[in-house]
């Protein structure tokens, strides 16, 4: 996919405006506080009917307006023209259209556009708690595998009725039937991480030669306690693995095992990255994931993703700030947000639109 | 807002309480009764006492009765042997007015919810045993929502059951009638597919 143009008003801090892009490289430059990222959530929000912070959609409406309207053009990569269409009114109204229509459900949109964002504080894939690993590949599956998403709710929702179940009382005769149901979704979350992971773990190896030079070895694999060849055999150890820690459960009045505590172990060099890497390994293995994602989600979606790097060039020293650019600039059309302009060396890219921020302003610069 | 009458105001807010009623259809609602002759006021009045007085729930299957037992459980007519488990009365309604089912039913009165404090003792489990036993059920159809928790209470019923001499089946899931694929989500595909039948 890629976006044509865009137009908005009452957007956050944003004046109105309506811009036309370039298919590559987009490259938004302002002080802090201007609206970089809120324009950059603009673009997204279009695409997948929410904010990537996570605010509210009247949180999103500026101060001095009753609404917000977004309305863009996009092509995908079979050359099929889309309109989208977003709008919200703070007494509540929300409404999203393709093509005029008016949506049923939000996985319509949703699985429309793939989409990969890259802000500073993306180098916890590496450095953080499981949760941001975990997340990365939810997020890349959902895009990918069609029936992932909803199996992996009905996880969620088992999973706090029976964490439910166990913090009010130790079992109420019912316990069973939810562990049933548990370690049917969960098996099958399990399973479709571990297989997919292979072709993720590839891509990133691959950028991460790319992004640190040397011969260091990138490998990520899946942690769980619970192995199993297939389905059939997870299932008999995952519920193998809930009746062993029965009694710990019930003292800890929660669910101990199962896909929600998992791992994506990132190695460098045979070393988990996450203890001993060094600050600029951990950023270029941070960058690698994100650029396998990207290249995963073109392949299997046969239609390439959105690229948007945040403010992540602070973090980067010149030759990883270059390297990104070149891996992402010609592959993808990319929005990108710095500070300054001297971020970056203008003879990168061949041709790109360079925007000021300023004050809420954008405006088109060359 | 002011409508010139505490006791106008206290109807439309007291109407604004109902289920599918907002500000505006409440004071449509007032106003018409304002303007209707008083019998018929008084009639709506004695019809939503009496209602509440004399309409209960049916001893034997939980829905809705005036005398002891519901007019399906006093049917004769009724396919014996036959027992449809749904959650709550409302849902009877919809199954009679389809006109595709004609044993009897059981309102089970929820479904199993931790999360909500619904446990399979708050449920009609027990008196649902019972029921099987005493009236020689041979098939009880699970009539419960496709959501976690109703398919979850469907299989903590069938593990109760299998001590039982009862066929436990569930109403199929798939698709909507009159619907095309095109605009059908993946879950629902799915599920019709594995729900395929013979032809």
């Amino acid at each position: 996919m890629r976006y044509l143009d865009l137009r908005s008003e009452g957007f956050r801090n944003l004046a109105p405006f309506s811009l036309e892009f370039h298919p590559e490289v987009n490259w938004l430059y302002g002080a802090n506080g201007q609206g970089k990222t809120n324009f950059l959530e603009s673009l997204l929000y279009l695409v997948s009917g929410r904010s990537f912070r996570l605010s509210r959609d009247e949180d999103l409406i500026n101060f001095d307006s009753d609404h917000f309207f977004i309305k863009g053009h996009l092509k995908d990569d079979g050359d099929e023209l889309l309109s989208f269409t977003a709008s919200c009114a703070r007494n509540g109204g929300k409404r999203l259209k393709i093509n005029e229509d008016e949506i049923g459900r939000l996985a319509e949109l949703v699985s429309l556009t793939g989409t990969v964002v890259f802000g500073p504080t993306d180098v916890a894939l590496v450095t953080g708690e499981p949760e941001n690993r975990r997340r990365f590949l939810d997020y890349t599956l959902s895009k990918t595998d069609p029936g992932y998403l909803s199996n992996l709710m009905t996880y969620k929702r088992v999973l706090k009725q029976r964490n439910a179940l166990l913090r009010d009382r130790v079992d109420g005769g019912h316990l069973a039937v939810w562990t049933e149901k548990l370690v049917d979704c969960g098996a099958e979350i399990i399973l479709r991480r571990r297989e997919n992971l292979l072709p993720i773990n590839d891509h990133a190896a691959n950028f991460y030669q790319d992004m640190s030079g040397a011969e260091e070895l990138l490998k990520l694999s899946y942690t769980t306690k619970i192995p199993g060849r297939d389905k059939v055999e997870i299932k008999a150890e995952f519920a193998e693995k809930l009746k062993e820690l029965a009694i710990s459960e019930s003292l800890k009045k929660r669910t101990l095992a199962g896909p929600h505590r998992d791992d994506m172990l990132i190695d460098i060099k045979g070393r988990n990255a996450r203890k001993f890497a060094s600050q600029g390994q951990k950023r270029s293995a941070a960058i690698a994931l994100k650029l396998a994602q990207a290249e995963y989600l073109a392949q299997t979606r046969r239609d390439r993703p959105i690229v948007f790097l945040d403010d992540v060039f602070s973090e980067l020293d010149q030759s990883r700030r270059e390297k990104l650019c070149l891996l992402v600039g010609r592959k993808y059309q990319t929005f990108l947000a710095s500070p300054q302009l001297e971020d970056l060396r203008n003879d990168l890219f061949g041709d790109f639109r360079r925007f000021r921020v300023d004050c809420g302003c954008v405006t088109l610069e060359s | 807002m002011e409508y010139g009458s505490q006791l106008l105001e206290n109807l439309i807010k007291r109407l604004t309480r109902l289920p599918g009623i907002g500000e505006r259809g409440a004071q449509r609602i007032a106003l018409h009764l304002l303007h209707s002759p008083e019998e018929n006021c008084r009639e709506l009045a004695n019809a939503l006492l009496s209602v509440r007085e004399k309409v209960g729930f049916c001893p034997r299957c939980g829905f809705y009765t005036e005398g002891r037992l519901c007019f399906i459980c006093s049917d004769m007519r009724r396919r014996e042997g036959l027992l449809c488990v749904v959650e709550q009365p409302v849902e009877v309604l919809s199954l009679e007015r389809s006109g595709a089912y004609r044993g009897r039913y059981h309102v089970l009165g929820g479904v199993i919810s931790p999360l909500d404090g619904i446990h399979p003792e708050d449920l009609t489990i027990s008196p649902l045993l019972e029921r099987i036993v005493a009236e020689e059920i041979s098939e009880l159809v699970l009539a419960l929502s496709a959501g976690v928790e109703g398919e979850t209470t469907a299989l903590y019923l069938s593990e109760k059951l299998t001590e039982y001499d009862v066929r436990v089946t569930r109403l199929a899931r798939g698709l909507p009638a009159g619907s095309t694929l095109e605009y059908m989500d993946e879950a629902t595909l799915q599920r019709a597919f594995e729900g395929r039948v013979e032809l």
